[in-house]
């Protein structure tokens, strides 16, 4: 399910390390002391994608884990709008119509 | 006349900029330059004469004019349009005089100048004027745009540019890689002085960005210059830092990932679209809401709104077919098939009670490479379909009605051989899982648990099983001891003993190998007892005392009791009280109630004394008045069920139906989590009157707005399988009532509730859905008939375009679905009898008659080939005579007609019957039962029979 990867802002193509290298990022840059909520929503994420087991049970049924239909698509979306990104210096040139 | 009327067509042919003086041409030309329209600037440009004003100046307007020029034509592909361009900029830059110019044109012409050009034209400038800051500050932009630091050696060795280029450098490939926080790092050493200072604050900026940080990005972003190259993420940042009002450009705003006011905003319009059934809207809302989520991996986005548009169609006016429409039109033909098994997979498990479908396993699986290129995810894909489903056959149990010939054909598929025990297909299931994924424990654990369920069905099977996972995974004590369970309860205690052996070798310490061999004493302890060998019995329950198990001594004390009973022979109550005096109240009554329920389940037994029994109820009814004085949790535990490792010693674990007469005591003890807890207990043992006696107690007289929710649910949720309030407008009044917690609470009672409750409302507990009681919902059923009967999913994209979209034909389905639309299970209403088990034989039977018949497009809608018509309506008519309907009453089969005609993909085949019966005059030849199917109306030519 891509609001796991969303809230890790990865790929959904990540490999575990990548995986479990942006979650430990993430949770020291959001102690659950300080944003509890970011907190839950990076654990919640790591747990659903921590192992390959993990990762393909979420690829089929992810969606499934909410208790419906609402929920999950709230999901994805505070999943998007908490994504927030740090796009390379190439990219953000082409954004502003300023290619090399 | 011909030279005026030369002169006249001369003056309409004179352009503006020949009538404007060159200052305002050349005023002009910067307007429009600065406006982004380089093209006006150049012609504006023309009429300006070459020595106009300072030297040069018009030069480098028209070297700046003809330099954007080229850049919009390259951005258009038309390279050698640009090339031309550029080379009359170059004409044109050899008669700018760079010393001479005004500040603000330098930065102009520095602007316009790629990187190495314009440093070149700096070193120029500053050779006779004074350096210029901002310009500086340009180049630096130039520098790390374009990369050209080689021409930095046209600047003194000392020169800031030079001086500061090389961290500056070394911090590029991070900066390009989205690192900027390594990239800051790189750039500490940078002074705040340096042309590259703006560079360092970026990346800061960058950094603050990434990680949330609102002040630091605040911070950063403020004393960035306005004049930055990347003056629109600026902008941008400084909108998201609350530091600026403007945004960004839209392209901006969605590489950073700041644009989540339009994702909300596309997400609620999907949600209503959805709600209302607006196939086309959500068509519209789905694409941009999966484009603006995942703009890189748009795909992924779109099958996962897909998936939650499939699982919409159970509960809001979005129809089935609606659903597939959509699925072809906005996934790559190729993940069709997949995306439709996967949906079907979804919807099982969000619908627990009609779930079971092993077709949608085998459809998956079959495109299992699409979704999981390696071979390893697709062999952890394959167990985890496999252990789903067997989870889903469990809930719809499978392992006790077995399958029917087109679910045992899907699970051959699926197994790659035939079961050979069909009552053990969902063990079988499990084991082919965990031979993909070996390493899966819980696929372990709920194999083991299977093979728990299944100890009567074929205990050598079962045993092969657990000896198989033995050997697997040598080190697990559980297959011992599940296996030592076997053993104990067929009563062969040695092999048991060793059995328990092996498991304590791999677990010396593990509480629940000891607890199971105190059980096997007792279990051996009765049935010593049942045959009258005392001493046995009481050696054996000295071995389970001496184990000393605290959980286990209740127990122990019942089977002390009851062989006390036995060996007294007479003067049951007597021994009874005298057994029981060194007990507290509350475990005097325990003990009592165990014993009682111990008896009552092995009445059958020869030496079982139906006196004992007597004398035990008598002194339960002596001691009862103690139960007005237990303490709440104490009350709790008296009717509590006992613990599942019980079930070697006692078939039904449930004890509260031995105090039935005194459950209002036990409730009038509670409050609180623990009354619903005992309500939860008694429902499930047939005490549906007595809590709802207990409910009606407690909320009489109080006011809705007061009353707990989760009381006020249980009660509205008996009046519903009463009868007695049939539909959804309390249970949603009670939901609307609640706050988050309370609805926290409901969510979890509703989830207590359902397994003791009958359909529709078992349903809309599971899913906590109460609208749908009150609306036709599509059920699971019709999604998987409508996917067969179109075909099934492997060739869903073929037949798709032939199958009918009532619901996309036209615009209307927008607002107003069609009628029948997405409607599938029949229903029950208030006074009307369930449709029963036959009508949904009957509409499975149907389903499979369309399969059979060739499916082809007509004005009409769907419509069998013409010449196998009369076949349809021959199977239709065996159909009538298999479903019990040939001569039904007029009121049932009125009833029948009603309820099969409430599916709108049935219908619709139906009515194309009907048509093709009425234009062939075959009408009259119809039996009277499917006249009245096919005509539910019972118009004009039907003389001579009796309508429905």
């Amino acid at each position: 399910m891509l609001a796991h990867y969303l809230t890790l802002d990865l790929a959904p193509g990540a490999s575990q390390a990548q995986i479990r290298q942006r979650y430990l990022d993430l949770i020291r840059r959001h102690p659950p002391s300080r944003d509890p909520a970011r907190f839950a929503r990076v654990a919640t994420a790591y747990e659903a994608l921590q192992d390959d087991r993990s990762r393909v049970r979420t690829a089929i049924f992810g969606i499934a884990a909410y208790s419906d239909w609402e929920l999950a698509l709230d999901a994805l979306v505070q999943a998007r709008t908490a994504a927030r990104r740090a796009p390379g210096l190439q990219a953000l040139l082409a954004a502003e119509g300023r290619s090399q | 006349m011909r030279a005026k009327r030369r002169a006249k067509h001369r003056g309409k042919k004179r352009r503006p900029q020949e009538r404007l003086t060159p200052e305002l041409l050349l005023e002009q030309a910067r307007r429009n330059l600065a406006d982004g329209n380089p093209r006006k600037a150049l012609e504006l440009l023309r009429g300006v004469p070459d020595r106009h004003g300072d030297p040069g100046e018009v030069s480098l307007w028209r070297f700046c004019a003809c330099v954007e020029r080229a850049r919009q034509l390259t951005g258009k592909g038309l390279d050698k349009e640009a090339a031309a361009m550029r080379e009359r900029a170059g004409q044109h830059r050899t008669a700018v005089a760079v010393q001479n110019l005004a500040e603000s044109d330098l930065l102009r012409l520095l602007r316009c100048l790629d990187g190495a050009e314009a440093v070149s034209a700096y070193a120029e400038y500053v050779a006779a004027r004074p350096p210029l800051a901002a310009g500086e500050r340009v180049l630096a932009d130039r520098l790390v745009i374009d990369r050209c630091w080689r021409s930095l050696e046209r600047l003194a060795p000392g020169h800031p540019l030079r001086r500061d280029a090389e961290p500056v450098r070394r911090s590029l490939d991070a900066m390009d890689r989205g690192d900027w926080q390594r990239a800051a790092g790189l750039l500490e050493r940078v002074p705040r002085r340096s042309p590259f200072a703006p560079w360092r604050t970026f990346c800061k900026a960058m950094t603050s960005h990434a990680a949330g940080d609102g002040p630091g990005l605040a911070r950063a972003a403020a004393l960035l210059p306005d004049d930055f190259v990347l003056a629109g993420t600026v902008l941008e940042l400084r909108r998201s830092a609350g530091v600026g009002e403007r945004p960004g450009p839209a392209a901006i705003r969605q590489a950073l990932g700041t644009d989540g006011a339009l994702v909300s905003a596309t997400a609620d319009a999907l949600r209503q679209a959805l709600h209302r059934g607006a196939a086309h809207q959500v068509e519209r809302h789905l694409v941009s809401l999966a484009d603006a989520v995942s703009p890189d991996h748009p795909l992924a986005a779109r099958i996962d709104l897909l998936m939650i548009v499939a699982w919409t169609t159970l509960h809001t006016p979005m129809p089935v077919s609606g659903f597939f429409s959509l699925a072809e039109r906005i996934a790559p033909e190729e993940y069709l098939p997949s995306v439709a098994a996967q949906a079907t997979l979804l919807l099982q498990q969000t619908d627990p009670d009609e779930m079971w479908d092993p077709g949608a396993a085998v459809d998956y699986l079959h495109h299992l490479a699409l979704r999981f290129p390696s071979p390893s995810d697709q062999a952890l894909a394959r167990a985890c379909v496999l252990e789903s489903l067997a989870h889903c056959g469990v809930a719809a149990g499978i392992h006790l009605h077995g399958l029917d010939t087109d679910e045992m054909q899907q699970v051959t598929a699926l197994l790659g051989s035939r079961p050979e025990h069909p009552d053990l297909v969902l063990v079988d299931l499990m084991k082919a899982s965990l031979t993909a994924d070996p390493q899966s424990t819980t696929g372990f654990r709920f194999l083991l648990d299977l093979l728990l369920r299944h100890t009567t069905a074929d205990e050598a099977y079962v045993r092969g099983t657990l000896h198989e996972l033995a050997a697997r995974y040598p080190d697990a004590p559980e297959p011992w001891l599940e296996l030592a369970s076997l053993d104990y309860a067929r009563g062969a205690y040695r092999r048991a003993e060793v059995t328990l052996g092996e498991a304590l070798r791999r677990a010396p310490y593990d509480d629940r190998i000891i607890d199971l061999r105190a059980i096997g004493f007792l279990k051996s302890a009765d049935q010593s007892r049942k045959r009258g060998r005392f001493a046995l019995a009481a050696q054996d329950l000295a071995r389970a005392a001496e184990l000393r198990r605290p959980r286990l001594q209740p127990i122990v004390r019942v089977k002390r009791l009851l062989l006390d009973l036995v060996e007294a022979d007479a003067g049951f109550e007597k021994a009874a009280a005298a057994s029981l005096e060194p007990l507290a109240p509350a475990a005097q009554l325990r003990t009592l109630t165990v014993a009682i329920h111990d008896l009552d389940e092995n009445r059958h037994v020869k030496n079982v004394d139906p006196r004992i029994a007597s004398a035990l109820r008598q002194v339960l009814a002596g001691a009862a008045g103690a139960i007005g004085r237990l303490d709440p949790d104490e009350a709790l535990d008296l009717v509590a069920d006992l613990p599942a490792d019980y079930r070697i010693l006692y078939r039904n674990l449930r004890v509260a139906g031995v105090l039935t007469e005194w459950w209002p005591a036990v409730l009038a003890r509670l409050d609180g989590d623990r009354l619903t807890a005992c309500f939860d207990t008694l429902l499930a043992c047939g005490g549906r009157s007595t809590v709802r006696g207990e409910l009606d107690r407690r909320l009489r007289g109080v006011r809705a707005t007061d009353q707990d929710p989760v009381l006020s649910f249980y009660l509205a949720v008996i009046r519903y399988e009463e009868r007695e309030d049939y539909g959804a407008a309390r249970l949603l009044d009670i939901v609307e009532r609640a706050d988050a917690s309370g609805r926290r609470r409901l969510r979890d009672a509703a989830k207590r509730l359902a397994p003791v409750v009958g359909q529709p409302l078992r349903r809309a507990l599971q899913q906590f859905d109460f609208a749908s009681l009150d609306r036709m919902v599509p059920s699971f059923e019709a999604f998987r008939e409508l996917i067969y009967d179109l075909g099934g999913p492997e060739v869903l994209g073929r037949v798709l375009g032939q199958s009918v979209e009532p619901d996309l034909a036209d615009d209307a389905g927008d607002t107003e679905p069609a009628e029948g639309a997405g409607q599938a299970e029949p229903v029950a209403h208030v006074g009307e009898p369930a449709a029963g088990p036959s009508i949904r034989g009957f509409r499975a039977a149907l389903g499979r008659a369309a399969r059979n018949g060739r499916l082809v497009r007509s004005d009409q809608g769907l419509l069998f080939e013409e010449d196998e018509t009369p076949i349809i309506l021959d199977r239709l008519d065996l159909m009538i005579d298999n479903a019990g309907l040939r001569g039904a009453a007029p009121e049932f089969m009125a009833q029948t007609v009603r309820a099969v005609r409430d599916d709108g993909e049935v219908r619709r085949v139906l009515d194309a019957l009907a048509g093709w019966c009425t234009d062939n005059a075959r009408r009259a030849g119809l039996s009277q039962e499917l006249d009245a199917l096919l005509y539910p109306s019972g118009d004009a030519g039907h003389a001579g029979k009796e309508r429905y």
